[in-house]
């Protein structure tokens, strides 16, 4: 039978056995919980980090930051908002529901699942230890080589970017790939691939991408630290190394790599759109098809970001034209959201807001995005403050915006409790108005030839009204970060009590309770229809919901109490995070010192050992 | 259990609504209203970048009124199709409807088949072979400075180019380093400085005028500090510039000539050339003629007295992590001295 | 990542959406994930062929008649891979025979110790060959040739390790009576993946003259 404390329960427990039972946890609910919370800690690292270059580039020859801090800060800065926090915040969303949507009672394997989790943690401390050691990594998020060679970087900054990026990878991979099988294999009956939730669709083909796209970067960061670790010549010009070798590996992942980020917003936003339409998606097979599409594309058009590389006329033309396929399926994506809205009943609550806030600010990042393959445009906005501002439309629009809405719209279901709907109005407002001034002006200012990543700039270039705008307006992103947080933690507290359903919901996970136990479903669901919940409350569902008896939750949800299932869990683990930790150490190693990076090793292996002779639940399964 | 009641009421909704829609509005006029910065892409002083703002028109109105549209049709079905929180109906469950959805599948097609016919054409005129009389000017990036040749014309100097007006000019990017990035907004798009290989760009200046740019590719700690600037000039200023570039550095008196030893002394000769003296560093820019350009220090201090001196005096402070590191501080003495010098290389 | 670690990790006691076993999918949707590692690697190779600066050139110091005798030693553990997972299934299926059960195992145990071996074999003649490659003046750092050679064929034969691991770890745990066939038919998807890898590194590289 289980052992983890059930969520409801733990506060009579210890302080030493909560932390244990999180420690060792495999549930996929509470990793769900460990990444949100994780990676909403380093959004305000990262999110700080970006107030600081906004300071310093509030006046022309601003002096708050000196130039190598400058470029620690916006390296880290898109580091993380990348790695550790729009992947892990995805991460968090995928493990959260993932099983409850398609009516599991875990993951496929929940201990690598653990394993993932230990191991981004491990990686992302590794990164920003280097600000202990003042060699924070400056490379730039995109590392072009030959800058991080060590003749041009000498020290261990690019080695923690490199080396904390290797272990990330890991993380992300072995994440994506228990998503796969999950998908694949653990579907409640009748829970066709068609009848699966958009959201899952979207989780589904990011993993895809992602154990797809990162071998790319894997093997051009092991080149890398060939090259700054044992002097090898990847990217050694004077050995006839070449530099693009490192741009086609990193965009061949980086590319993919935009989408990994915003096709969970895509998933977040068809789920929320239906919900407070109260429609189904709009042209659900156009909606998986188009991302697939998207998925596929998304591998043709990495050297799109290598306009002004000189890769001649030919190849230039062909990276333009396959980059501007993607705004097809795309476009289709944006229409049928559109559609799903048109002819519903929209409630606009908060995370409705965000939803098509979502849309609104996608849809600006999305415009720019084709103007940006044009060749001779790109040209100029090519590493200016336009490219800045499209990829914050893009990623800020398409990803944050939408992670906020998802939180808003699934927090009652993850702590059993509604937000402040009147704090969340406040955020919504500050937040998008905040985001639109702030990243909107970085067009005219790119334009206006003011190139990215410069630590400062003259009094002269009439630059210095848009960047005191912007600077101002990003503190307003800074505030409304601030009101959620107070939102999160009132309403952790104070909130009203969710119930099952309190959205009037259509997928698996609004059929139990909120928060779900531990084992998920007391039994696994039958499922005959796409949107199950809704069709369960309403049939086929034309008509007005007076006429249609709703189901009522509250007595199942007392049944279920009383009764004791016999369902077997899987046991607490605590090797996935010592595995983590020998590769943690083994990384760490090969920045101290080869022995360290040895014992890392063997620790590995012992606890690999360990993890796989370890029965995975009582009574073992031995046949 | 429902949802917690709209703390806003729907007036005041749409008035933020209202509000929201209006200040993009703004901003997005004040964009169009675009200024003529020192620097700016939109105002294209050559004919290669006049193609580029030629096709940037046509796509940013087609982005706009594509954002208009299908932003406006979200915002009618929010307006009208919105409900209060109370409201149990349900409306149809329309699950789709193919022709709507071949529809805008085609929609965007024929708008990516014009973009990319827009996109292709434009390619066509700038990447094309540059004319057979172009000039050719070879630019070298080291971190943090531009030195520039003109191979055909005997030529060495740094982070100033001049060029004739309308004739075309065809330049050869190569790196001694790092990556970094060539960019005259005014002139034309960047094109990246390899190292170990040689790109080329060209265009045909339309319009005389001193034009700013900066390096557009992160190349480490001074990145942001790496400007150059492009003299557009008649041919008959620039023959003359020509002639004078191609001299030996003028003989010095006075407090120049003791600039000039102390140059030597203080190991200013290791990094730096002055053709016509013992100088032959090729560490940092050639000095020959260096009081004829109107920036110092890679396009961040203006050659004045004061300036070169405040240079002299603090060189890593001014631009940190510059590659001028001085053996000795300088003495006021010495630092008048140079300056003397370095403001007679004319 | 070791996929013996997730073991068992299935709840192969519940069925499974599509029939297939988890560690199945997990196991080719990893190999997957490798095909891009090492294309990546290969492509690096390719892209870097004739550009050192400096000899030795691959043309002066590869071995193909070495290379082809151990290709054809990977070759043939991969043979011996089938064997033995066949005498596993066999044993697997014999049912109330124990008699034919005790034999099948021995076979399987037995073809699980050649592929080790052969494995072993092949890492071997990797080790002398980049012994003679050093002896001949390629380092890892002399040249373009040698950083890109090296650090491939470098991670083949890693991966060539881990399976040979792998395999010695089944061959014991069997004798604890906790290796079931799917165990060895996953080590063996892994071991045929190698093995591929290396036929393909083995014509690009050796075979086809730069």
């Amino acid at each position: 039978m289980a052992t983890v404390t059930d969520v409801r329960t733990q506060e009579r427990v210890s302080t030493g056995a909560a932390i244990w039972s999180w420690i060792t946890t495999i549930d996929h609910k509470r990793i769900g919980v460990l990444y949100f919370v994780t990676s909403l800690i380093y959004f305000l690292v990262a999110g700080i980090e970006a107030l600081l270059i906004r300071l310093q580039l509030a006046t022309p020859d601003g002096e708050i930051l000196d130039p190598d801090l400058y470029n620690q800060l916006f390296t880290m800065h898109g580091t993380a908002m990348v790695f550790m926090v729009a992947m892990p915040m995805a991460a968090a969303f995928f493990n959260f529901l993932i099983p409850l949507m398609i009516g599991a009672r875990d993951v496929a394997f929940p201990r690598l699942n653990a394993f993932s989790y230990w191991t981004f943690l491990g990686g992302s401390l590794l990164m920003h230890s280097s600000f202990l050691f003042g060699q924070a990594p400056d490379g730039g998020w995109f590392g072009y080589a030959n800058l991080t060679s060590k003749e041009y970087s000498p020290g261990l900054s690019i080695d923690f970017w490199g080396l904390g990026l290797l272990v990330l990878g890991v993380a992300s991979v072995a994440a994506a790939l228990n998503f796969i099988i999950t998908i694949i294999n653990l579907r409640a009956p009748g829970m066709t691939l068609m009848r699966m939730p958009v959201f899952v669709w979207m989780t589904f083909v990011t993993s895809f991408l992602i154990i797809f796209a990162f071998p790319a970067i894997t093997a051009a960061l092991i080149f890398l630290e060939f090259d700054r670790l044992f002097g090898t010549n990847f990217y050694e010009v004077a050995e006839g190394g070449d530099p693009m070798l490192w741009q086609h590996l990193f965009w061949v992942f980086g590319h993919p790599e935009v989408y990994i980020l915003v096709l969970p917003g895509f998933g977040i936003a068809s789920e929320i759109l239906p919900t407070f339409s109260r429609k189904p998606i709009f042209g659900y097979s156009a909606m998986v098809f188009a991302a697939v599409a998207i998925g596929f594309l998304g591998f043709s058009v990495w050297a799109h970001h290598m306009f002004t590389t000189g890769m001649g006329t030919i190849a230039d033309a062909a990276f333009a034209g396959s980059t501007m396929l993607i705004a097809i399926p795309t476009g289709i994506k944006m229409f049928n959201w559109v559609a799903t809205c048109f002819g519903g009943r929209i409630r606009l609550t908060t995370p409705m807001l965000f939803a098509l806030g979502f849309l609104t600010t996608f849809l600006i990042g999305g415009l720019t995005g084709p103007m940006l393959a044009a060749v001779p445009l790109d040209l100029h906005f090519q590493d200016s403050y336009f490219v800045v501002g499209h990829f914050h439309y893009v990623l800020f629009g398409g990803l944050i915006l939408a992670l906020m809405g998802g939180v808003y719209y699934w927090y009652p279901k993850i702590t059993g409790r509604m937000m402040s709907e009147k704090i969340g109005k406040v955020h919504f407002w500050l937040m998008f108005m905040s985001m639109n001034l702030t990243f909107f002006p970085m067009h005219f200012v790119g334009l206006d030839g003011m190139p990215r990543r410069v630590s400062t700039y003259a009094a002269d270039m009439g630059w210095e009204g848009w960047n005191m705008f912007i600077s101002i307006s990003a503190f307003g992103i800074g505030l409304s970060v601030l009101v959620f947080l107070h939102n999160l933690v009132v309403s952790y507290k104070k909130g009203e009590p969710a119930g099952n359903d309190p959205w009037d919901a259509r997928t698996l996970e609004w059929a139990i309770p909120s928060p779900p136990p531990e084992h998920n479903f007391d039994e696994i669901p039958q499922v005959t229809h796409r949107d199950q919940v809704w069709y369960d409350k309403y049939g086929e569902g034309h008509g007005s919901a007076a006429e249609l008896s709703k189901v009522d939750t509250s007595v199942a949800e007392h049944a279920e109490e009383d009764e004791e299932h016999d369902v077997h869990m899987p046991n607490p683990s605590y090797w996935p995070l010592l595995v983590s930790a020998g590769l943690t150490i083994a990384a760490a190693g090969l920045l101290i010192h080869i022995l360290v990076a040895i014992f890392g090793v063997a620790w590995t292996i012992v606890a690999i050992y360990a993890w796989s002779l370890e029965p995975a639940s009582d009574p073992p399964n031995e046949h | 259990m429902r949802a917690p009641k709209h703390a806003l009421s729907w007036q005041s909704m749409r008035l933020v609504f209202l509000t929201i829609v209006g200040a993009i509005t703004v901003i997005l006029l004040a964009g169009c209203g675009a200024v003529d910065t020192p620097q700016t892409a939109l105002f294209p002083r050559s004919d290669n970048n006049q193609v580029i703002n030629d096709l940037f028109a046509p796509l940013t109105w087609l982005a706009i009124v594509i954002f208009v549209l299908v932003q406006g049709l979200l915002m009618y079905s929010v307006y009208r199709f919105r409900v209060s929180d109370d409201d149990d109906s349900i409306p149809p469950q329309v699950h789709g409807n193919t022709r709507l959805e071949i529809a805008w599948t085609l929609a965007p097609s024929i708008v990516v088949v014009i973009m990319l016919i827009l996109t292709y054409q434009a390619m066509a005129i700038i990447e094309a072979d540059p004319p057979e009389d172009a000039l050719r000017v070879r630019v070298v990036g080291h971190q943090w400075w531009w030195e520039i040749h003109y191979p055909d014309l005997d030529v060495v100097t740094a982070n100033e180019i001049h060029i004739p007006i309308d004739r075309p000019v065809y330049f050869e990017l190569e790196s001694n380093d790092v990556i970094h990035s060539f960019w005259v907004p005014r002139l034309m798009g960047k094109r990246d400085l390899m190292p170990g290989s040689t790109n080329t760009i060209w265009f045909t200046p339309s319009e005389e005028g001193l034009y700013a740019a900066q390096c557009a590719e992160y190349c480490g700690t001074a990145h942001a500090q790496m400007r150059f600037h492009v003299v557009v000039e008649s041919e008959a200023a620039f023959n003359k510039w020509l002639d004078k570039q191609r001299e030996p550095a003028a003989e010095m008196t006075g407090d120049a000539a003791e600039g000039a030893s102390l140059f030597v002394s203080r190991a200013c000769v290791t990094c730096h050339t002055i053709r016509g003296t013992d100088s032959i560093g090729t560490i940092g820019p050639d000095l020959t003629h260096v009081a004829s350009r109107a920036y110092i220090a890679g396009g961040i201090l203006e050659n004045t007295t004061t300036d070169v001196a405040a240079w002299l005096s603090d060189p890593q402070g001014l631009k940190p992590g510059n590659k001028m590191i001085l053996p000795v501080e300088l003495s006021s003495e010495d630092i008048r001295l140079l300056t003397a010098y370095i403001r007679a290389l004319r | 990542m070791s996929d013996a670690a997730l073991a068992h990790e299935a709840h192969e006691e519940h069925p499974t959406s599509t029939g297939l076993n988890h560690r199945k999918i997990l196991m080719w949707a990893f190999l997957g994930s490798e095909c891009i590692f090492f294309g990546s690697l290969i492509t690096t190779y390719l892209v870097y062929r004739g550009k050192s600066v400096v000899g030795p050139y691959p043309g002066e110091i590869l071995n193909i008649p070495l290379t082809s005798v151990s290709t054809f030693v990977l070759l043939m553990s991969s043979l011996a891979m089938v064997l033995s997972l066949a005498g596993f299934e066999r044993a697997a299926g014999a049912g109330t025979d124990e008699e034919r059960r005790r034999s099948e195992l021995k076979k399987g145990r037995f073809w699980l110790l050649m592929t080790a071996v052969l494995g072993t074999g092949f890492l071997g003649f990797q080790v002398y060959e980049f012994y003679e490659f050093v002896h001949h003046g390629l380092g890892l750092t002399t040249n373009l040739f040698g950083t890109t050679f090296y650090v491939l064929t470098g991670f083949h034969g890693t991966h060539v390790g881990v399976g040979v691991v792998w395999l010695v770890s089944l061959l014991v745990l069997s004798y604890f009576g906790k290796v079931k066939p799917l165990d060895v038919e996953l080590g063996g998807l892994y071991w045929h993946f190698v093995d591929i890898v290396w036929i393909i590194i083995f014509t690009l590289i050796y075979l086809i003259p730069s």
